[in-house]
Order: structure tokens, then sequence, then C-alpha cells
């Protein structure tokens, strides 16, 4: 069982690129596992600032391998707020 | 001299996205246009018909090419997607380094770019966009993406010059093969419908309003009661290829194109020029080595404007003299804007062979300050050797290909 955010960062994967839900887990790496390229990473944060109403900073973009990095960046802005 | 084919062709059409639903529409003189109740909301507009593609499904398309895509580049796949199809070209020869592409529309992908004009200006402003949307939008959006979507590494001639669009793709691949720098070309064009569109027309009072309750009976080239065109939709792909690349492989040959002109008024930015329009006719016949009297069938652009049906038929008569027939068939389609010139060129591969003339939809009473041409009122059995299809767009500029049977 994931988290809140686990489970809606999933959701949003799965919608926006038509990926099936049981491929979304934590350790996945969004490039090479999710076949993520550079478009979809900024597609995908935007998806994910426009859910949460934040600004993911560009330098931010880089620490950001695989799904539970972005749950973890999610997680840690919200618990800030 | 090389000499170009045509080996395959696709479509999506307000009449049809295959070839025995087209020739039924005409048949029957069905028209693709309705009232667009969906426009209720936008504030002004007076044009409240379109002719519309009743398809909205294009999951076909693997996500990472639409994703970048517009509905006018996702139509313009499918289309070319058929058209290869039918040319049995594989992916070795469309990947090949002589094969090339020219596709174009008018406007882009309209629809992602009003949505991203809005978002930008009343919600997110550049924060919150997607990367995407700039590739969905930008003038050469459907060039672009089918390059990527069928592996096209030679040349690639976006096209835009509105309703001479795809017509100016395939003279660019005409001439592409003929002048020996391709082997193969991927031609063809198309438009998304948007109600900016008729607002656009709406302005310039291009487009026919008395005819809102009535769809069918809306749009009416030649006729004396027309009162401007209809928006429309759709696409068109030819592959178009060298005749002994096509012979050698054993394609199914569709026709050849003979001749192909474009030219420019040089005069007037709407009105057209029935000099220009001349112009350009003379020089495809030049091109294609024919006469006037080699024609059996004229397509004509005639997007039932007041004024731009008079100037092509007065420019057809100085050519033609008045016993060519001739038909529009955006009576049936509206006016495709983009899509218009490749669609009407395949209709025109159509009269050739299956030696049927379609009709001028709704043409009840000839506009008498229109010339005296024979203007084709009911369908035709008609064989005939050669087609001409005109095309002329705002900024003075005009087409015309002939195709002719093989």
């Amino acid at each position: 069982m994931g988290s809140e955010v686990f489970k809606r960062v999933q959701e949003i994967i799965v919608e926006q690129f038509e990926k099936e839900p049981s491929d979304i887990t934590s350790d996945k790496l969004l490039v090479e596992d999710l076949g993520l390229d550079s478009l979809d990473m900024f597609d995908l944060i935007c998806a994910l600032e426009k859910e949460y109403g934040f600004h993911f900073e560009r330098e931010m973009g880089s620490s950001i391998a695989t799904v539970g990095d972005i749950v973890g960046q999610l997680e840690r802005n919200i618990n800030k707020e | 001299m090389r000499r170009v084919v045509i080996t395959g062709t696709g479509f999506y059409s307000p009449i049809g996205d295959n070839m025995a639903d087209l020739r039924s529409s005409l048949e029957q003189m069905k028209s693709g246009i309705r009232f667009m109740g969906e426009w209720d909301s936008v504030n002004g507009l007076e044009a409240r018909i379109a002719g519309v593609v009743p398809v909205s499904d294009f999951s076909e398309i693997p996500r990472a090419y639409r994703r970048t895509m517009d509905r006018v580049a996702m139509m313009c796949a499918l289309s070319l997607k058929r058209a290869v199809a039918q040319s049995g070209l594989d992916a070795a020869h469309i990947t090949a380094h002589k094969t090339g592409l020219s596709f174009g529309s008018a406007m882009g992908g309209l629809e992602t770019l009003f949505e991203y004009a809005e978002d930008v200006s009343h919600n997110s402003g550049f924060g919150r966009q997607n990367a995407t949307a700039f590739l969905r939008f930008m003038s050469h959006t459907v060039a672009a993406n089918l390059a990527v979507m069928f592996g096209v590494i030679g040349r690639n001639i976006p096209t835009s010059s509105a309703c001479t669009a795809s017509s100016q793709a395939i003279g660019a691949g005409y001439e592409s093969i003929k002048y020996g720098m391709s082997d193969v070309m991927l031609v063809g064009g198309g438009e998304g419908l948007h109600y900016v569109e008729a607002g656009i027309f709406d302005s310039m009072g291009a487009t026919s309003i008395g005819y809102n309750d009535n769809a069918q009976a809306a749009s009416r080239p030649f006729d004396i009661s027309r009162s401007g065109l209809i928006v429309s939709e759709g696409s068109g792909a030819l592959v178009l290829e060298e005749y002994e690349h096509a012979k050698a492989r054993g394609a199914v040959i569709l026709g050849e194109i003979v001749g192909y002109a474009t030219g420019c008024d040089g005069s007037h930015i709407t009105l057209p020029s029935e000099r220009g329009m001349e112009q350009v006719m003379r020089d495809a016949l030049y091109d294609a080595k024919l006469n006037p009297e080699d024609i059996g069938y004229i397509n004509a652009h005639a997007t039932a404007t007041p004024k731009g049906d008079i100037f092509e038929s007065i420019a057809v008569h100085r050519v033609f003299g008045h016993n060519t027939p001739i038909s529009s068939i955006k009576g049936y389609t509206g006016h495709m804007f983009g899509g218009g010139g490749a669609f009407e060129s395949i209709v025109s591969l159509m009269a050739l062979n299956e030696s049927f003339l379609p009709a001028n939809k709704n043409l009840e009473t000839i506009d008498p300050a229109c010339a005296p041409l024979d203007y084709i009122r009911s369908h035709r059995e008609t064989q005939i050797k050669a087609v001409m299809n005109n095309n002329f767009a705002f900024g003075g500029i005009n087409t015309s290909i002939i195709i002719k049977k093989i």
C-alpha cells in the first residue's frame, strides 16, 4: 500500500502516459523503466504542479529518477506548508 | 524526364473517409455540413454551420506520437497511414534517404493554440504549461509530426498557404521526384475545425449566413443564391512515386501527375484575379504538354463566395471555352482549407479512375455573372483521360494540378 500522494502520482502517470497501474511502483525509473523522455518529464511536472499547487524548481528535476523520488519531493513540499 | 505517379491515397472528410462512402455521398448529393450547436456560446458568431469529420478517436496513433499532435496532425497521420498501406511501400522504402514528405495546413493546431492562449492569458500564465503544446500548434506541426511518426529522413517541405497548403505540398512532392531529389514523396495536408475560422471569415463577410437552418443547402458554388463559404475540416494524403520505382516493385498505379503549376496574383491580398488563375492553369497545361481539350473534367476551387466563383469561371472560360465539365465539391464538404487541395485531388483521381464526374451540389440557378461553362448539374458516368484540380488562396496564391490515366 502506498501513501495518498503515491496513489495520486500513480493515477496521473497512468492517465497521462497511458501506462498500466501495476507498472507504477516506487522503484521504477521514469526514463529507463517507464520510457518517459524529456518532454514527458516536463509534462509530468506540469501536471503535478497543477495538482498540488506549487512550483518545482528546475534543479529539483535533476534529482528525480524514480517514481519514489517524485513522491518524496511532493511529500516534503506538502509537509513544509 | 522522370515521371511521377500516385500509388496510394487516404483521407478524412465530412462526407466519408473511404472511397465507397465518398462516392455514395456524391451520388446521393449528401452534404457533410451540419448545424453547430456547440458554438451556441460563441459571442457574435453569425456562421453557425460547418463541415465536420465525425471522428474523435485517434488512439490508433501511439501516445508517443499523439502527445505532440493536434486534431489536424492526427487526421493527416491516419490518412497517410492508409495511403502508405495502399501503396504497398514497406518500412525500408519509407525510411530511405530519397523518400521525403511535404504536408501543410492553413493554421497549424488551432484548437491547441486557442486553449493555450486562453490558459496563459486567464489562468496559469507560463508557469504550468505543457512542454508539448507548441509542438501541437506550430505552423508546421503536421509535417514535423508525420516525419517523426513515419521515420522519414529525406526532404521535408512544410507548406502553410491556407487554401493551397496541400495542393502546394502535392506540387512540392511532384517537383522533388520529377527533378531527381526524391524517389518517393508523402504529400498532403489538412485542417481541424475551430469556431475561430468561422469568425475570421464572418468578419470578412465571406461566410454563408443565410442557411443556418438548412445546412444541406448552405454551400452553393456558382449558384445565384450563394452567400459565402462554409468552414470545414478534413485531410488528404497521397503517396507519390517515381514511375520506374513504382513499376519495379509491381505497385498498382492510380494515376500520373503530369502537370503542376503555382503562381501568384501579386495584386490584392484577398480579391482573386482571373488573370492569375488563368495563368496558373495555362502553366500547368504547358508543364503537362497537354491542350485544354485533353482535360475531361475540372475540379474547381469555387468556395461559393460571391466574387471568387465569378472570377474563377471567367478564368476557366478563357482557357477552356465552355465545353469542359466542371464542378466544385465544396457544396458537399464546405471548405476544408489546408486539406482541400489534397482531398480534391483524390476526388479528381476518383473521377479519372471510376469515370464518375460529381455534380455541383445546390446549383439550382447558375449566376449569370459566372461565365458560361459546362457546370455539372447531376453526376455523369463519363470516361476521361485527364483531370485538372485548381485551388486558390489568400495572398493570390494559385495552384493547378493535372492528373492523367497511365
